[in-house]
């Protein structure tokens, strides 16, 4: 599905690290494995550091604290916030929603809009569309976007395919009104894939018991419980290979344009591997594809895009325009992607939490 | 099947790669070796297996004819 904005621009981020930080190979000397095929691993996938949370932080703690930067820097007032949309998996609770948690932290206004979206992989470019439709009402000028995960509290210690490289983090985007160029969008969504990135009990489904809590071997010394996040790699890997070349080809060839005119493809980070991969299928040059933010903060959830807007292309997007094809792929299964023109930002920052 | 056997005998760090050899009696048989097998079957032939296909294929052999298959397939 595609769609179209206009009158919309990107004119802060801000990137929220945990200042955690663990090391690859430490986390896998928990494990059997024998230390030099570790080693390997880390080396052809891409993993070394990433950031975690202590185990009592919520995604509210993070998004505050952000917002209460962008506060005390001047770069946004509290009262100019017409609508926070708080994307995550990991709530603070089942109800209320976050947004709504934020809001009263904050002591934000009553009038405006408060929404959570239940978004991954994808989340970033999700919140994006959800905020460029809400900016198309008169009584809001600006949105501000949260994407933040706390996945690392439902990944098993002892998942060796999950726990080394999964991180925590949050962004905040501010969005306005203004700018005239185009914005392309393109949506499609597979929920028969639903069980390649799941968390199977918990919910409704499957309410949370003792039993949900067990850890078992899921049959390749894995070991996690229910309650667990489950990832199965493979199917990811076959899903991007196979899907998005094509969901980027057709979306820059809606905008007529080519790859040429592409300053970067920002991508939802699986892992370096993955996207080396993924780049070759594509022929697009690794230095048009940043790839390196597992390696360096984990695999963050919807927070991987912001990640390589804030690192990456900090230097860039301060200081000129340019047009960027962002793409998310993952838990739904979900893929989109956004084509756009970014920058210059008014602000562009990392802080630490 | 000659580039099959070249990469194998790199990713599992083998001398020799027999048709006969069962894929999982490999020292070397884990996720990591399982992933750069995917990819280059893909890279190579355009063919997407996933773990699951793998767990159904128990020789070399048995790999190599699953691939000609998905190309057969693919080329119909």
């Amino acid at each position: 599905m595609f769609l179209k904005f206009s009158n919309c621009s990107i004119r802060d981020v801000l990137l929220v690290l945990p200042v955690v930080e663990h090391s690859y190979l430490e986390d896998m000397g928990r494990f059997d494995a024998p230390l030099s095929r570790s080693k390997k691993l880390a080396d052809v996938m891409g993993y070394d550091k990433r950031r975690i949370v202590s185990p009592d932080t919520c995604s509210s703690d993070l998004a505050v604290f952000g917002l209460q930067h962008l506060f005390d820097t001047k770069v946004i007032l509290p009262h100019e916030i017409d609508a926070l949309i708080v994307v995550t998996q990991t709530p603070d609770h089942f109800i209320p929603p976050t947004s709504f948690v934020i809001q009263g932290e904050l002591k934000l206004k009553r009038d405006m809009i408060c929404l959570d979206l239940v978004q991954g992989c994808a989340g970033f470019i999700l919140g994006l569309i959800q905020a460029f439709m809400l900016l198309g009402q008169q009584s809001i000028d600006k949105v501000a976007l949260v994407n933040v995960d706390v996945l690392s509290r439902k990944v098993s210690s002892r998942d060796r395919n999950s726990f080394p490289l999964v991180g925590d983090a949050a962004s905040i985007t501010i969005i306005e009104k203004g700018g005239n160029e185009k914005i392309w969008a393109s949506i499609k969504v597979d929920g028969t894939g639903r069980d390649a990135l799941i968390i199977p009990a918990g919910g409704m489904r499957l309410p949370s018991t003792i039993e949900t809590s067990v850890v078992h071997d899921d049959g390749n010394s894995n070991h996690r419980a229910l309650d667990h996040l489950v990832m199965d790699g493979s199917a990811v890997f076959n899903f991007v290979q196979t899907e998005i070349p094509l969901l980027i080809s057709e979306i820059i060839s809606q905008a007529d344009l080519t790859d040429a005119d592409v300053d970067a493809y920002v991508f939802h980070q699986p892992n370096r591997f993955m996207l080396e991969k993924l780049a070759d299928k594509m022929k697009v040059p690794h230095s048009k594809m940043p790839m390196n933010v597992v390696e360096r903060f984990g695999n963050n959830s919807g927070v991987t895009i912001p990640t390589v807007l804030a690192t990456n292309l900090a230097e860039s997007l301060i200081k000129k325009s340019g047009q960027y094809c962002l793409a998310g792929f993952g838990v739904g299964l979900t893929q989109a992607s956004l084509l756009m023109r970014l920058g210059p930002l008014n602000s562009c920052n990392i802080i630490e939490f | 099947m000659a580039p099959l056997i070249a990469q194998m005998k790199e990713i599992f760090e083998l001398e020799q790669i027999a048709e006969s050899d069962v894929l999982r009696d490999y020292d070397l048989w884990d996720s990591l070796s399982v992933i750069s097998l995917l990819a280059f079957i893909d890279s190579e032939w355009g063919v997407t297996l996933d773990a699951e296909d793998i767990t159904e294929v128990n020789t070399v052999g048995d790999l190599w004819k699953f691939i000609e298959t998905h190309i057969a397939n693919r080329t119909q």
